[in-house]
């Protein structure tokens, strides 16, 4: 049976280019399969396995080879009292996360981390043998009056890394199809069903259409917008722009989260406790600026306060290095053989990716984008939703998970430990629902024999462009202003001329230019794809802050320092009149963009209150946020 | 490997070769030009090669001993790469791994090490040259990799990483 299977693929497979309806330049292969899973991370494996385990005919396309795409967490997921993790993950999102989706994910998550430990991943282990759980933030027990839950397994110092090697192990025992190095350029979209993927084969330029009744997105954030963030050069949102270019929307983009203290220019974070330890933030003349903004905690302050003060100093040109875009954390008052003990490694740390002697220089540093929590709008199974007429609606045959999906469980702010739980989760979520709903071998809808000729049309134009401005000019211009205006620091003021700068840096995107005319391996034309997917996630990122007015989770600005819910939270329920759905903030930003003029389309969709199970898990109802 | 896979890391090389793979394919007497041409050639090409390696047997492999255990004839040999910059020798770096020197207390005692620390820093940090000689900045293994204060077994190595509030590693923070 497998042999036939085997033999009939690889028939079915290739298929010679008949029609000459595409693009007379690029030879275009046609594929079939039952399942396309798009990115190679995390949820991408876990959701090719799947479906692989599950006999689906799947095929996964990613731009880098498996194992080396850059899942920078450590696994965290949590063993018991899974209600009590429900209600520590809906607080964190301070409500923006819908219930269901977080009751899915907390209720799976002791049977994702034991099927993950069968799977042969090495979790650190108990004197009993049972998997150890260390205390991490933000984790409590009864709700949050139990004290300090102990909930975090890892695998060593590189559970992310683990992870990534289990998976792909296991995907590769079940045969699927790897198409590595290759490049999605766009949903294969007819009728409001998606059909399929097409891509661009990056080492011989041949253009691959993947058809298939189910295509799942797992492409990863987009860190990359910003000018300083600790993500791969490739997190480039393609799975966000892809989805967009189809008309569709994309959800919260505006909720990107923050960590004060990255290199400057490497993007890797220096931890908390080099400030916890005695470090000290300092500004270009010198002066230890946290004691204007936080006299008692001083560099000890919260995150957000943190990040803001630093992004304050800047603005106001106290900021040190030639462009004044950064600060300064000192070390090296403190005596070298404390911070041989207390931080080992951070010397190697610093040497390394800053370039500083920490006992002789400070580290540069500033606000640092690490993860999104915006992204495809889903539901708990997984399937990509839009919103219209008050009502979710499904579209068909398009599904995903991951960073690149919004279920949403973070809501306007992702708890620690939470970010590896989602990706398996949810990559599992996919699986099981295309399992649920259809079966391997289904015959495929036909598809128009010239789909996707607008997306080699689009790459055609970039290969030969010959405008003035370089790829990398636009892109740099493009994380500048976003780093000045869409990052930590949010104010009406500052947001709107960052949505005037980005409307401008949108339209010279017709002006580029690239030098690279060939076909293969033209990483010129690829980095040029890649900025085009920047920018769509840029201008509906600046465009989500800039309209919603209020301070929540990861968006905090200095105007509308409150939520604005449909209650006021802080006081007693009694007597209150509920605000109206279009004045209050307690919902989600479903934003649209027309790729040819940019401009950027805003729309609302509620919060769903409500858990899967009343009776297994009451939802959890909205309070102010406060640890 | 899955066929699928192998034939596509098949198809992948012989374009990488691509030269090689042309000449190759004229002296088989099969045509060069078109590329998906050149897929469908790709099984038999792969059968050609596959056939050679068989006649000629230039890896030694393991064999198994008589009482099932897997041994290698030959060990395997480490490739060579190229030194980095803040690269120290390897042998250096093993030998410091292992040595106490690099004894890194995961308690807020004093370092009985501090002087030999220090030197070693003073050798160590001069800018853009590591020697990992003297001075390693990655933390001894626990014995048995269980680590004795908190029994964990197969943990992380160094100090509790969460000792700040979040996961720290090498004065790094791994978000997540």
């Amino acid at each position: 049976m497998a042999s036939v299977r085997v033999a009939s693929r690889l028939l079915s497979k290739r298929v010679l280019p008949k029609t000459k309806a595409i693009s007379t330049q690029y030879p275009v292969v046609d594929h079939e399969f039952d399942a396309v899973v798009v990115g190679a991370g995390g949820a991408g494996l876990r959701a090719a396995f799947g479906l692989s385990e599950a006999g689906f005919n799947t095929a996964c396309v990613t731009k880098l080879f498996p194992t080396s795409t850059n899942v920078l967490s450590l696994g965290n997921m949590e063993e018991d009292d899974w209600r009590w993790h429900f209600y520590d993950t809906v607080k964190g999102s301070d409500w923006l996360g819908d219930q269901d989706a977080i009751h899915y994910m907390t209720e799976q998550a002791p049977a994702a981390v034991v099927e993950l430990e069968n799977f042969g991943m090495p979790f650190s282990r108990t004197e009993d043998g049972k998997i150890y759980q260390r205390a991490f933030g933000g984790q409590s027990l009864k709700f949050g009056k139990g004290g300090q839950a102990h909930r975090c397994c890892c695998v060593a110092d590189r559970t992310g890394h683990s992870l990534l090697h289990t998976l792909y192990g296991r995907s590769l025992r079940y045969d699927t199809s790897y198409f590595v190095e290759y490049f999605a350029l766009d949903l294969l979209m007819e009728n409001g069903e998606c059909k399929g993927v097409i891509a661009l084969c990056m080492e011989d330029g041949s253009i691959h259409r993947f058809r298939a009744q189910n295509t799942v997105i797992a492409t990863g954030g987009y860190g990359r917008t910003y000018f300083s963030c600790t993500s791969a050069h490739t997190s480039t949102g393609d799975g966000n722009a892809m989805v967009t270019r189809a008309g569709l929307p994309c959800q919260d983009l505006e909720f990107v989260q923050f960590h004060p203290t990255g290199i400057y220019g490497a993007g890797c974070l220096i931890t908390e406790g080099c400030r916890g330890e005695g470090g000290i933030l300092l500004n270009s003349e010198g002066e230890r600026f946290m004691e204007r903004y936080a006299p008692n905690a001083k560099d000890l302050a919260s995150r957000d306060v943190v990040s803001r003060s630093m992004t304050i100093e800047i603005r106001e040109g106290r900021g040190v290095g030639p462009e004044k875009d950064h600060v300064h954390l000192q070390l090296h008052h403190l005596p070298p053989q404390q911070l041989a003990t207390r931080l080992p490694g951070i010397s190697e740390t610093a040497m390394i990716f800053a370039g500083v002697d920490v006992t002789k220089e400070p580290i540069p540093v500033l606000p640092t984008v690490h993860y999104n929590m915006g992204g495809i709008p889903t539901n708990y199974k997984g399937q990509v939703i839009t919103h219209a007429e008050g009502k979710d609606k499904v579209v068909p045959g398009l599904y995903a998970c991951g960073e690149s999906a919004c279920a949403s469980v973070h809501g306007a702010n992702r708890l620690g430990a939470n970010s590896l739980l989602d990706l398996v989760v949810f990559g599992r979520a996919c699986a099981l629902t295309i399992a649920e709903e259809h079966k391997p071998g289904e015959k495929l809808s036909p598809l128009a024999p010239s789909a996707g000729e607008e997306s080699v049309a689009n790459m055609d134009k970039l290969r030969f462009a010959n405008g003035s401005q370089r790829t990398s000019e636009i892109r740099l211009n493009m994380q500048k202003t976003m780093q000045a205006h869409a990052a930590v620091f949010r104010t009406g003021a500052v947001l709107k001329e960052g949505c005037v700068k980005m409307d401008a840096i949108y339209q010279t995107l017709d002006d580029i230019k690239t030098f690279d005319r060939g076909i293969v391996w033209n990483t010129d034309l690829v980095e040029s794809l890649e900025l085009q997917n920047l920018m769509l996630n840029a201008v509906q990122t600046i465009n989500s802050a800039e309209q919603r007015k209020e301070s929540r989770g990861a968006h905090a600005r200095e105007d509308f320092k409150n939520r604005v819910d449909e209650y006021d939270y802080s006081k007693p329920l009694q007597g209150q009149e509920k605000v109206p759905y279009e004045q209050h903030w307690r919902k989600h930003t479903m934003s649209y963009v027309d790729p040819k003029t940019g401009k950027v389309t805003l729309e609302y969709r509620p919060v769903i209150d409500n858990s899967l199970d009343e009776q297994e898990c009451a939802p959890v109802p909205p309070a102010i946020r406060s640890y | 490997m899955t066929t699928s896979a192998r034939l596509k890391r098949d198809t992948q090389q012989q374009q990488h070769n691509s030269c090689a793979s042309v000449r190759g394919l004229e002296r088989k007497g099969l045509p060069t030009t078109d590329m998906s041409l050149l897929r469908l050639c790709a099984p038999a090409r792969r059968l050609v090669l596959s056939k050679g390696l068989a006649t000629e047997p230039n890896f030694k492999g393991c064999s198994r001993a008589a009482s099932g255990a897997v041994e290698d004839k030959e060990p395997l040999k480490k490739a060579k790469t190229p030194q980095g910059r803040l690269d120290g020798p390897e042998e250096a770096s093993q030998s410091a791994l292992k040595s106490e020197n690099c004894l890194f207390l995961f308690s807020h005692k004093p370092n009985p090490f501090a002087k030999l620390i220090a030197k070693g820093r003073e050798i160590a940090w001069s800018p853009y040259h590591f020697q990992a000689k003297q001075f390693s900045c990655h933390p001894a293994e626990f014995p048995d990799d269980v680590n004795p204060e908190t029994k964990e077994k197969g943990g992380p190595r160094g100090p509790e990483p969460t000792r700040y509030g979040d996961w720290e590693r090498k004065g790094r923070c791994v978000d997540f």
